[in-house]
């Protein structure tokens, strides 16, 4: 389901509507239902239900058996590996399978073997790569300890299926929401208002700013023949702030609709365009698949055996300055390559946010003495405000390149487009008439200048604070004033209707 | 073993861990306190913590304690 | 309560602001004429003609009021497609009850084809959200086969209207100046673009299927509703297979005992191919000028008219009249008054 669709608004409606109208020990049933309804929405088969029935049974069955032998750690370790095993196998099936046989396909060509392995498409429901990774960590946080086992299937299926998650995240622990999810929500005028403000702002992003841009990166990207040089570079530029819109834009919506419910979801993003390094960056970004990676991947990683005793090793070897460094590189270069991996199952993904996402971290780190060593030569100061101002567009440009890779159909591709960066042709931008011959006429510019303005100042105001609550403080005709231009913003500005086709939603295909 | 003395054995290791001999631990120390503290550094202090006081941390007091003070609780609960 | 009342008043000032902004955005389609036929009062309509842009661009309406004193309305939008007669005849029968239905027969041999959404939309959009409106897009859309899925978008069609943001001006700020009760008059139509003539004939041609039967259709629903009608074909410059398909239609309509004129083979009214037109399917000003004059007599003459002009003194048909006139003046830096002399004669 389109997040901004008349469907989705209906849905809403109806859902929203039956729970608080429902009584209070049922609400969490009624999101049960809703749940289903959504992810199996248009997608309902044989192949889908069994999918899906497998996860749940997996994390339930298992999830029971590793709290009922918690005190054999043998026992529940080998409960909690089969578990994980049978979740990460269906969803490696049903998503990763055309990586090896890619992978198989080059390798043989570079033989010249005449053997091509068939590609296959597997039906998978939305969202599988958040529930699965997501019942994985409920797994492994019932054998740490963290949380005890859902011993009531429908309710352990509604945690794994809870809808606004579905789409695009954010990772959810159980222990953190357990609470809420099954509890007894009375209906609060002041949640609605709030929860309304911020799906309204996340409508915003997607139908005013996310959808406009891609219209413009699709029209260039679409054709590299004849959209070179600046057409590209602003393409470049121009899809990050895409990407951020459409993907901060879901999750707005949904933590709207999930906050009107009384269910707070974990945030996913803090302004991360203000980060001065991609490290920073990525603390803002997509923040709770950092910390699923971080608590179950790279902690666990760096804790075992192996990385401590190549530590103490290469301690030895190089010293403890640079040995320690060396298993924490090695740690983290496997994370990336993880998420890299987790994006889709194609070398753009492991290398648009993977590889090159390492690569920036680690020159960051390696070349971090040296840059204050020639920073102090130079007389260069970093508090001030100006060379901050190079670490925030460093850091943009950097990861723009990066998302190269990301919205190339295929590594050849992000090559020619990167190929295509260098022609010169500053009049494009210049003549003031070129560069409304892709795809977004003056019009249409102007909005999107005046938006992505709009977007910087909400995000900038929201480092100190929580925009809501600024603007809740305002007098009643500010307030209203800034909400009907909002509401009126999407109606007129937004990209829907007859002439638009929509770019979908980026993260939903995870 | 006293409270004092578990003090004084983390200040070795955490002067060790970040290379800073200046370093002196309080209950309410968080690693927003001591600069090179950062989720890269924390694997490295908690196993370090480990082989001083001979104990073990679970994964999920490594991802869970919030300052020093709960490290402390945990190292009294093991020894 | 105070929470109740807040949300009421937000919701109640969203409406209204939101009705403004619709009305500005609304339609900046200046190809169509119909908004005119709504803003007229009930049941005050003599006449009401509808077709394609050839309908509105020819009759000057308020011309025909000042000779004869009846007021006609019009219902017509470029490239109608034909099928849309019947829904516009039940849209006028709603509010109007006119004693003459003047039918302008030459979308008749555009193939469903050639019709598009846009076509189709120019029509139904402008309609008041009704019944008639619904079963018009259904009729319509099915006519030239668009799918389904789509059929919302012309339901609600604000989908596609709310993107004029980019073409808003003083137009729709103060109103439909080109229009003069129904009838429209742009800059370019007071030029004069010599034309080639395609000699008429007397061969017929099938029509479309699709058309045939909407033709059927619209007589059919004409003799049960008892209506009185005056199909038209316009002055154009039609090819071979468009005479054969018009020489058809014409042979269906007076099979069933209904009347049809041809401007393009009438004995006394001559076309200058070399003055008259504006581009091949219009006229210009100067010639719609001469054409109404005919028509509007023709009119009069066969069918039982009344003539207003006697007790409304201070009807907005001469305020309009007297737009006109000036208007034409500006444009075309000539005396109205003298042009309907001349060509009077």
């Amino acid at each position: 389901m389109n997040l901004t669709s008349l469907v989705f608004l209906m849905f809403c409606i109806i859902v929203l509507g039956i729970y608080f109208i429902s009584p209070k020990k049922f609400q969490w049933f009624i999101l049960l239902i809703s749940s289903i309804i959504f992810l199996f929405w248009n997608n309902l088969s044989i192949s889908t239900i069994i999918q899906a029935l497998v996860v749940l049974l997996t994390s339930y069955v298992f999830g029971i058996l590793i709290d009922k032998y918690h005190d054999s750690t043998k026992k529940s370790k080998i409960f909690l590996i089969i578990g994980i095993l049978i979740i990460l196998g269906q969803l490696i099936c049903l998503k990763y399978t055309n990586l090896f046989s890619i992978t198989i396909n080059h390798i043989l060509k570079l033989f010249h073997i005449d053997f091509k392995l068939e590609l296959l498409h597997f039906n998978s429901l939305v969202g599988i790569s958040y529930y699965s990774l997501i019942m994985i960590s409920y797994l492994v946080d019932i054998y740490r300890g963290a949380c005890k086992s859902q011993r009531n299937i429908f309710k352990c299926a509604l945690f794994m299926s809870y809808f606004p998650i579905l789409t695009s995240g954010p990772f959810i622990r159980y222990n953190n929401i357990e609470k809420e999810l099954y509890g007894k929500h009375k209906f609060n005028y002041d949640s609605m208002c709030r929860g309304l403000v911020r799906t309204l702002w996340g409508v915003f992003k997607v139908l005013v700013i996310s959808q406009r841009i891609g219209m413009f990166v699709d029209t260039v990207y679409g054709d590299l023949a004849t959209y070179t040089g600046f057409y590209t570079i602003i393409a470049v530029l121009f899809f990050t702030l895409q990407l951020y819109s459409n993907f901060s834009g879901s999750i707005d919506i949904i933590m709207g609709i999930s906050e009107i419910m009384g269910i707070h979801l974990p945030e996913n993003f803090s302004a991360p365009f203000f980060s001065k390094t991609i490290t920073e960056f990525w603390r803002n970004w997509h923040i709770t698949l950092g910390a699923w990676l971080r608590d179950y991947i790279f902690y666990p990683l760096l804790k075992s055996n192996f990385m401590q005793k190549l530590n103490k090793k290469c301690k030895k070897i190089f010293g403890k300055k640079i040995g320690k460094k060396i298993p924490l590189y090695l740690s983290m270069l496997i994370m990336w390559i993880l998420i890299g991996i987790w994006h889709g199952g194609a070398y753009t993904y492991i290398i648009g946010s993977g590889l090159l996402q390492f690569l920036f971290i680690f020159l960051e780190d390696t070349l971090e003495p040296i840059s204050n060593k020639i920073n102090n030569k130079l007389g260069i100061r970093k508090e001030v405000f100006s060379y901050k101002l190079y670490q925030v567009i460093r850091t943009y440009l950097l990861f723009s390149f990066a998302m190269i890779f990301f919205r190339a159909s295929s590594v050849g591709n992000a090559i020619e487009i990167i190929k295509n960066m260098f022609v010169w042709n500053p009049w494009v931008l210049l003549d003031n008439k070129s560069i409304y011959t892709a795809g977004l006429d003056v019009y249409d510019f102007r909005i999107l200048i005046i938006s992505l303005i709009t977007l910087f100042v909400v995000d900038k105001l929201s480092r100190t604070g929580s925009v809501r609550e600024k603007l809740s403080k305002q007098n009643i005709i500010f307030r209203w004033g800034m909400l009907y231009i909002l509401i009126f913003a999407i109606i007129i500005f937004g990209c829907y209707g007859v002439g638009y086709n929509p770019v979908g939603f980026i993260y939903e295909n995870f | 073993m006293e409270n004092e003395e578990i003090y004084e054995r983390l200040n070795t290791v955490f002067r060790d861990v970040f290379d800073d001999e200046s370093i002196v631990v309080k209950p309410e120390t968080t690693s927003k306190d001591i600069e090179d503290w950062d989720s890269l550094e924390h694997i490295n202090l908690v196993v370090a913590v480990e082989q001083e006081f001979g104990i073990k941390f679970n994964m999920n007091e490594v991802t869970t304690m919030k300052n020093v003070g709960e490290m402390v609780d945990i190292i009294k609960s093991r020894i | 309560m105070k929470r109740l009342i807040k949300s009421i008043v937000f919701l109640f000032v969203f409406i209204v602001l939101f009705y403004f902004i619709f009305k500005i955005l609304w339609l900046d389609d200046k190809t169509i004429s119909i908004q005119d036929f709504y803003n007229e009062p009930k049941n005050s309509l003599d006449v009401v003609y509808i077709g394609a842009s050839e309908t509105y661009n020819h009759f000057n309406t308020t011309l025909a009021y000042n000779l004869y004193g009846y007021k006609t309305g019009i219902l017509a939008a470029a490239s109608l497609p034909f099928p849309s007669v019947q829904f516009l005849i039940k849209e006028s029968e709603k509010y109007q009850s006119p004693k003459l239905y003047a039918i302008d027969l030459s979308r008749i041999t555009a193939d469903y084809t050639g019709v598009t959404a846009e076509d189709i939309r120019r029509t139904t959009d402008s309609l008041k959200f009704s019944k008639n409106r619904i079963e018009a897009i259904n009729n319509l859309l099915d006519y030239i086969d668009v799918d389904k899925s789509e059929y919302i978008n012309h339901y609600f069609s604000f989908f596609i209207y709310h993107n004029s943001w980019k073409n808003i001006d003083k137009e729709d700020f103060i109103g439909h100046s080109e229009f003069y009760k129904g009838y429209r008059m742009i800059k370019g139509t007071t030029m004069i673009h010599s034309q080639n003539e395609t000699p008429w004939n007397e061969n017929t041609i099938e029509l479309q299927e699709k058309n045939k039967q909407a033709l059927i259709n619209l007589i059919d629903y004409i003799k049960t509703n008892n209506l009185n009608v005056l199909f038209i074909v316009p002055i154009r410059c039609y090819n071979e297979t468009e005479i054969g398909k018009l020489n058809e239609s014409q042979s269906i309509i007076k099979e069933n005992g209904l009347n049809v004129i041809n401007f393009n083979t009438l004995e006394d009214y001559k076309i200058d191919y070399k003055n008259d037109l504006y581009d091949s399917h219009h006229l210009n000003t100067f010639a719609s000028t001469k054409f109404t004059i005919y028509l509007a007599k023709y009119l009069k003459e066969n069918y039982d008219l009344p003539n207003h002009k006697k007790n409304e003194i201070d009807s907005s048909w001469n305020s309009e009249y007297i737009r006109f006139k000036n208007d034409f003046k500006d444009l075309t830096n000539k005396d109205f008054d003298k042009l309907l002399e001349k060509y009077s004669s």
